[in-house]
């Protein structure tokens, strides 16, 4: 393939395949993998000490968040810029409820529920447009609720709300940090498997149909507008989630978490790590917040290396890591093919 | 009546430099189809520059005019940088992906800024011929905000005039129509996007001049006001420099008038705008066609 059929491919950003996330081969693939990765991300920090054990979980949380900001931009092809909003929204419901005996893990099905509330009543008024337009509202609606802090007192505005209780989950105290990470890792890996057996339903299928061709999706019989509205309620609900955890762990909240460079930066999770393959984000949220960990210590202005990478993969590889391997493949191939 | 008129005056100059903004923006927009995320750094970068190159104490006048000049040809070489390096290698490609590298740009940018100028953030004195304030009759009006008034409907005529009245506008306006016939026809269209990203970047530039004596000067600036300038341009219609003029002043207004009777919506104005013009009309105040988009 010649570099300018790779860029007409890209014209729509179709994935090389037609099927949404090739994993049918085998029922159970999905689960596992899910429990392998996260185990495996797990296993390995629990070795560490405990400041990388939770820069491990805090990186395990932007894994759940990634992927679900990629159910719009990947799965569904809505570009939104305004996902911090549903993460804030989790964040800030376990902060409101700090004081409420609530076991934890009930609050993240409450923070869950909230988020996905707010989500569907957000996207009556949102896919209205597409395109640049949404991703443009989604951003705006970001930005009121980051305003929102700032008034209404009980939100803490710049401060934030401190003294969030971590709690107990079955009898375990979850103050500590290995506790926390297994707990983490079980609700996350819970939410991925969610979401992997809804990729590859005839929902996720309906996705990617609109995401390649709206036009094409709708003469096929696919409710179009519904299932934009849904693939929204699912992102923000999982989003949610990712927010309710990302409370507990910090124990405090602040309005950084509804602040539209979040949103930007799962998008830059989504890309680097490859928008069209489902393991793309998750790969792209370990890569990132390793990354960012790392310039943070080295550099005054780590956001312009971050910045650099992302326009280069932009540039050079809009697939993403995940798609690494399939160019390298192809690469290799051109070479035997111009050596024979 | 006279405190009507003040809020309204104060109003229409808070207004200006957003529809600079705005209008940048919605020119790369509606010609580009590209949705430029770095157009708040661009706007920021002008703030910087014109910090650095009147340096501490007052500048004068002149000074002051060339300062702002020169900061917006200094952000359309930028922005016609941007587009050689970066947005001239997606045309092919989807929107989504120029989108993300504009995203990508704005870090980067920022970055820069970070880099070059520091986090703490800088204050622009202003000069001593335009601190004051005039009064006519009991309407007393701040001098630099008949500055900003009378610069944006300059800036904004002259733009309408190149847009509407030269040749080189019709070949703008070709290309926002169709780019591929306007291409069969024998305009270059490459040329044209470059002239675009170049008068976009430098009427955010000027704005990013004009605005530094007001504001503290600092990295996160442009990140601020991209996102109100993103909420003009869905009001006005995209590609709509008509839109954009008529979204900022409501806007400008609305929240002049929000500070002196309304204080509780101080800030949101814009966003309840925004709501409600959504509701109404998805696409914008002037958002219908395309070509009628474009007429500014």
């Amino acid at each position: 393939m010649t570099v300018s059929e790779a860029s007409t491919e890209n014209i729509t950003g179709l994935p090389p395949r037609a099927a949404p996330f090739a994993s049918q081969r085998h029922p159970l693939r999905g689960p596992i993998e899910v429990v392998a990765l996260v185990g495996l991300v797990i296993v390995v920090g629990l070795q560490l000490g405990s400041s990388l054990l939770f820069l491990i979980t805090t990186a395990v949380i932007f894994v759940l968040f990634a992927m679900s900001v990629n159910v719009l931009f990947g799965w569904t092809g809505m570009a939104s810029f305004g996902q911090a909003a549903y993460f804030g929204i989790g964040a800030f419901t376990v902060a409101l409820a700090k004081d409420a005996d609530i076991a934890p893990y009930l609050l993240v099905i409450a923070g869950a529920v909230v988020a996905g509330l707010v989500a569907a009543a957000f996207s009556v008024l949102a896919v209205r447009v597409s395109g640049v337009e949404f991703a443009m509202l989604t951003l705006v609606f970001g930005q009121i609720l980051y305003l929102v802090t700032f008034r209404v007192p009980a939100l803490g505005g710049e401060n934030g709300i401190p003294g969030i209780p971590r709690g107990e989950a079955f009898g375990q105290s979850l103050s500590e940090q290995r506790s926390f990470t297994i707990y983490v890792g079980i609700i996350v890996a819970l939410c991925l498997i969610v979401l992997h057996h809804i990729a590859n339903s005839s929902f996720g299928a309906a996705t990617s149909a609109i995401r390649d061709d709206p036009v094409r999706a709708a003469a096929l019989g696919i409710p179009v507008k519904t299932v934009r509205i849904l693939a929204f309620i699912l992102a923000g609900t999982a989003a949610g989630v990712a927010g309710t955890l990302y409370a507990q762990q910090l124990t405090i909240v602040s309005n950084l978490s509804l602040f539209w460079l979040l949103s930007g930066n799962a998008v830059i999770m989504c890309l680097i790590g490859g928008m069209y393959r489902f393991w793309g984000p998750a790969i792209g949220a370990l890569v990132f917040t390793g990354a960012d960990w790392y310039l943070r210590q080295r550099f005054a202005a780590p956001i312009l290396y971050l910045g650099t990478v992302f326009l280069l993969i932009v540039l050079v590889l809009p697939e993403g890591l995940a798609g690494l391997p399939d160019r390298l493949a192809q690469v290799v191939r051109r070479q035997r093919r111009t050596a024979e | 009546m006279s405190q009507l008129l003040s809020t309204l005056l104060s109003g229409i100059a808070q207004a200006m430099p957003l529809f600079l903004v705005a209008s940048g923006l919605s020119l790369i927009l509606g010609v580009m189809h590209i949705l430029n995320f770095a157009h708040g750094a661009f706007f920021a970068f002008g703030a910087f520059f014109l910090v650095t190159l009147l340096g501490s104490g007052a500048p004068t006048m002149l000074l002051m005019v060339g300062a702002i000049l020169a900061a917006g040809l200094f952000v359309g070489a930028v922005g016609l940088v941007s587009e050689r390096l970066v947005f001239r290698r997606l045309y092919e490609r989807d929107h989504f992906i120029s989108l993300l590298a504009s995203y990508a740009l704005l870090l980067v940018m920022e970055g820069v800024a970070l880099q070059v100028w520091g986090p703490n953030p800088r204050t622009q004195t202003q000069t001593p011929a335009l601190a004051g304030a005039i009064r006519f009759g009991d309407i007393t009006v701040a001098t630099y905000d008949l500055v900003l008034i009378l610069a944006g409907i300059a800036i904004g005529g002259g733009l309408w005039f190149l847009i509407q009245k030269t040749p080189f506008g019709r070949t703008v306006r070709a290309v926002a129509h169709d780019r591929m016939m306007a291409s069969a026809l024998g305009i270059r269209a490459a040329s044209v996007g470059a002239s675009v990203f170049f008068i976009g970047a430098f009427l955010a530039g000027v704005a990013g001049g004009l605005v530094a004596p007001l504001v503290s000067v600092e990295p996160a600036l442009g990140a601020a006001f991209i996102i109100q300038s993103f909420a003009v341009v869905i009001i006005g219609g995209l590609g709509s420099i008509k839109g954009a003029f008529v979204a900022a002043l409501t806007i400008g207004i609305a929240e002049s008038a929000a500070v002196s009777y309304l204080p509780i919506v101080t800030g949101f104005s814009l966003y309840i705008a925004m709501a409600v013009v959504l509701l109404i009309r998805p696409q914008g105040l002037f958002g219908e066609q395309k070509l009628e988009g474009m007429a500014a």
